[in-house]
């Protein structure tokens, strides 16, 4: 379902199959196999770490340590780790552009775009940036999936 | 500094054109404003810190 994507690429979250949340980026990806992968049942295993928040929404432990809320997903079934309670289902991004979103009355494609834009502007740490990652965020500004929207 | 302070203040601009065009979608325009506040308060952050290297310098 979602083998082959990689760190960075985009997926789509569900709350409920059909029932869309939102778009997300992979921040990692690792694979289990042997003794790791058969705690789970598996000889083989990828695993995506997702977040579901982004960095400005990112909780601070009591011990101010800063945490990260990833959604760790099963590649193969596109669901949480077998464990924990299914609260989300991730799926790759639905390739169907000029049909309507009924969530919202737009096209999937704009709606897509417009979070990941959202998601986009607020991933930049913007205190500990460096001339490379700005230069990396001009370059989406520049190239990137904005560009239709100037159009419009 | 100046490559930095200057890549600044062209995302700052893009983020206007892209402003415009979600002009009417209240949470884009919010977000985008937050992230020129923070690109605002960057950029004067370094400037502020360059000025100091530059006294320093000049005490030195």
């Amino acid at each position: 379902m979602l083998k082959n994507l990689n760190e960075n690429d985009w997926v789509a979250i569900y709350t409920k199959p059909n029932l869309f949340l939102k778009v997300a980026r992979i921040d990692h990806k690792i694979i289990l196999m042997g003794d790791e992968a058969e705690t789970y049942g598996k000889s083989y295993l990828e695993l995506l770490f997702i977040r579901i928040k982004d960095r400005m929404n990112k909780s601070i432990d009591a011990d101010g340590a800063v945490k990260n809320d990833y959604l760790i997903i099963d590649a193969e079934t596109g669901k949480e780790l077998e464990g924990k309670k299914q609260h989300f289902l991730v799926e790759r991004i639905p390739d169907c552009k000029n049909i309507v979103f009924e969530q919202t009355g737009k096209t999937w494609y704009d709606e897509i775009e417009k979070q990941k834009l959202i998601y986009t502007l607020s991933d930049i740490e913007w205190k500990s940036i460096d001339l490379k990652d700005l230069q990396s965020i001009k370059k989406q500004l520049d190239i990137g999936f904005f560009e239709r929207n100037y159009a419009n | 500094m100046k490559d930095i302070i200057q890549t600044l203040i062209e995302i700052n601009n893009k983020l206007s054109q892209v402003e415009g065009a979600y002009s009417k979608d209240e949470i884009v325009v919010r977000k985008i404003n937050d992230v020129q506040q923070s690109i605002v308060l960057l950029a004067k952050e370094l400037t502020k810190t360059g000025t100091q290297n530059v006294e320093e310098l000049k005490r030195e």
